[in-house]
């Protein structure tokens, strides 16, 4: 009996010692989206006095709604476009710097820039850049127009094409795109910004898996009779680098779900909502237009994206990845 | 099968000479050892025969074919690498099937799926099933072959290491510290799995270790370096009984060898911690300093008035069936190791004082470079006759 009582003691005093840390988790982690969850099913507007409790209505327009459905169309373009190619870009620039006898540390160095710089300001440097009639790239396309041999390539003329049916042809004779204000090209734009900014930080985590790849393994393959570095990068490179991938595939789709700020300083989600992703819309709903309650459901909807994803590939693909 | 030779190998890492011109003829179906204390270039030397380093110069012979400009898997060798290097993605299966596969499959015949599609894959795949069933039956692994490395023991990753590498018949296996991540009791074990697969196999074995004593067990004949150099090479009898350097004799044999500091006079008299020896030079060297080594086992109990030396035991380690005395001799420093049997130990307690004489045929004489000078024994000694202990 006083074994029970010394047993409880010592469990009130466990619970008042962790009682700090819980409070703070459950204040700053859990409050804010339990916050958002209840706001979520309300007309709440940042000023008003009260609100009205309006159910599901709200996740009922994600789902309905035309905005919304662009806005989801936007987010899995950018998702599905950003994640595989800058994955595979960041894999394949890994790769080539640690086949390097010299000189790793400069390419590393080239491509984590991006990294570094600020989004915000680089993208003043790529609106210049993009700009449809002063920018630099509308200018260097339409110089080449003039030059002979640069048109006859790029029109495929060479191979014996009609160059007024390719995309040069016609850039040159009615003009070439504006890159961020044709809804056709402007997802695309924002996209290629979106993998020019994330690869570099994905070769960087695949150079550090890539360290962790024994040299034995590479020698016993070759006394194993493997020849071609295609098959050497099959049977070890690859498969040794499954865990770094799953950790880059998932903190680059998190990161691709959280685009943000390109589309505000290039795109403002126009044109039409073709740029309209989930950060922007939770963005103009919830702070410009005031509509707190519709900024906290996409909130809400955008956190599950995440969680589930996350979820499957913990259950998906982290078991088969790590084989110690 | 086949004989392998070493042509004047050297191997230089920026400033370091790793090898310094190895020379070296290894018989086909042979099991040698190449030990050494570590930094001694045998692993060095291993990789060379294998092809993973280049050599700075000379030449690998592999069944009389120079193969300095062949890669490694053209070479037809298989290798145990310390860490085992097996896949571990792969079961225990693929990993034995992986040498086949790669040297059997075309490229399209290896590819997951479509390699069905490819006429001949399945009787290949039949005949290598074939093949890693029969490694796996010489090692005991039939049962794990579904296993993935990680579910494996260090003796288990040990055996299918060994599998991978005579899954293909090769013509000889290189084996690099094989036993170094295993613990003593499996250590044992597996020496002598290793043994009994080279008597099945009759293949040629070039084994690499720091460890004498699974030089001394295992080989047919023991290459020993040093300092990127082939000091002596013979059967593990030979370098024990008659080592041709004092570094030798230092390496091989546990506990290690006393060595004490000695002598010659003008006319090959050897004399020990200035004592008188029945010993005798068989080419003069005199006035040089000299060492003189005798083996734990040989230096025996010996009456006070005929003994040699005497000294007081500061340590016993009693091994059952044998017991190592540590003694401290009188006048000096002199550590000194001896080997007896239980039996004639037994009485003897630390700080006891004891008188060790040993048969002079047995020591090992050693000069200032530490190179070995033949002996003789004196036909009648000055101080009395030879070989006194029983």
């Amino acid at each position: 009996m006083g074994k029970n009582v010394v047993d409880r003691r010592h469990q009130g005093i466990a619970l008042l010692l962790s009682a700090p840390a819980i409070i703070l988790m459950l204040v700053i982690l859990i409050a804010p989206i339990a916050v958002a969850t209840v706001l979520s099913f309300t007309d709440y507007s940042l000023g008003n006095a009260g609100f009205e409790w309006v159910g599901g209505e709200n996740y009922t327009r994600i789902f309905t709604h035309s905005t919304y459905e662009k806005m989801l169309v936007a987010s899995l373009t950018y998702v599905l476009v950003v994640v595989p190619v800058s994955v595979l870009l960041g894999l394949g620039a890994a790769l080539l710097i640690n086949s390097l006898r010299h000189g790793g540390s400069i390419y590393k160095t080239i491509y984590f820039l991006p990294v570094m710089a600020t989004l915000l300001a680089m993208a003043i440097a790529w609106e210049f850049a993009l700009h449809p009639t002063i920018g630099l790239i509308n200018d260097t396309l339409s110089d080449g127009c003039d030059s002979g041999w640069v048109y006859r390539l790029a029109t495929g003329a060479w191979y014996g094409n009609d160059p007024s049916s390719s995309w040069y042809g016609q850039g040159c004779s009615q003009g070439f795109p504006l890159w961020l204000g044709d809804r056709d090209y402007a997802i695309r734009t924002i996209c290629f910004i979106g993998i020019w900014q994330a690869f570099g930080f994905n070769m960087v985590l695949y150079l550090a898996g890539l360290t962790s790849v024994p040299r034995e393994l590479h020698a016993a393959a070759e006394m194993d009779g493997v020849r071609s570095s295609w098959t050497r990068f099959w049977l070890i490179t690859w498969p040794m680098l499954g865990p770094t991938t799953v950790f880059v595939v998932t903190i680059t789709l998190i990161r691709s779900f959280q685009v943000f700020d390109t589309v505000e300083a290039l795109t403002h989600g126009g044109p039409v909502k073709s740029t309209f992703v989930m950060m922007y819309a939770i963005y103009e709903k919830a702070i410009q237009h005031n509509l707190v309650g519709m900024g906290a459901a996409i909130t809400v909807a955008f956190l599950v994206f995440v969680m589930l994803l996350t979820l499957a590939q913990r259950w998906l693909v982290e078991r088969r990845v790590h084989y110690a | 099968m086949a004989n392998l030779k070493l042509q004047a190998i050297t191997k230089r890492f920026g400033a370091t000479q790793a090898l310094k011109g190895i020379e070296l003829d290894i018989r086909d179906g042979e099991f040698l050892t190449l030990v050494g204390p570590s930094g001694c270039g045998k692993s060095t030397l291993l990789r060379i025969i294998a092809g993973l380093e280049e050599q700075s110069g000379g030449d690998v012979l592999i069944a009389d074919k120079r193969v300095s400009k062949v890669r490694p898997s053209e070479r037809d060798l298989a290798m145990v690498f310390q860490s085992y290097a097996l896949y571990p993605h792969l079961s225990v299966f693929d990993n034995i099937a992986v040498p086949l596969r790669m040297r059997w499959l075309s490229t399209w015949q290896r590819l997951p799926l479509a390699h069905w599609l490819v006429p001949g894959t399945r009787a290949q795949e039949r005949n290598i099933t074939g093949r890693v069933a029969e490694a796996s039956e010489i090692l005991g692994l039939q049962e794990l072959l579904n296993r993935k490395p990680a579910q494996l023991s260090g003796g288990q990753r040990q055996r299918v290491a060994v599998g991978r590498a005579i899954v293909r018949h090769p013509k000889v296996f290189l084996f690099d510290e094989p036993l170094s991540n295993l613990d003593a009791k499996l250590r044992v074990h597996m020496r002598t799995e290793i043994t009994q697969l080279h008597r099945r196999l009759r293949s040629t074995f070039i084994y690499v270790t720091h460890d004498q004593t699974e030089a001394m067990t295992m080989s047919d004949r023991i290459a020993v370096m040093m300092e990127g150099e082939l000091v002596q090479v013979g059967t593990p009898s030979e370098v024990y009984q008659n080592p041709r350097d004092v570094r030798v004799a230092e390496f091989i044999g546990s506990p290690k060898i006393n060595l004490f500091p000695g002598s010659v006079t003008s006319n090959g008299n050897v004399y020990l911690l200035g004592k008188e020896t029945a010993l005798c030079l068989e080419a003069p060297l005199a006035g040089e300093t000299i060492q003189i080594g005798i083996r734990p086992e040989h230096l025996c109990l010996a009456d006070p008035e005929r003994a040699i030396f005497s000294g007081v035991v500061q340590l016993i380690e009693n091994l059952g069936a044998e017991v190592f005395l540590h003694l401290h001799l009188d006048g000096g420093d002199q550590s000194v190791i001896v080997r007896l049997p239980h039996d004639l130990a037994a009485g003897i307690a630390v700080k006891h004082r004891v008188h060790l004489d040993f048969p002079r045929e047995r020591a090992l004489v050693f000069d200032l470079q530490g190179r070995r000078v033949d002996t003789e024994v004196a036909e009648v000694g000055p101080v009395r006759e030879a070989a006194p202990c029983g």
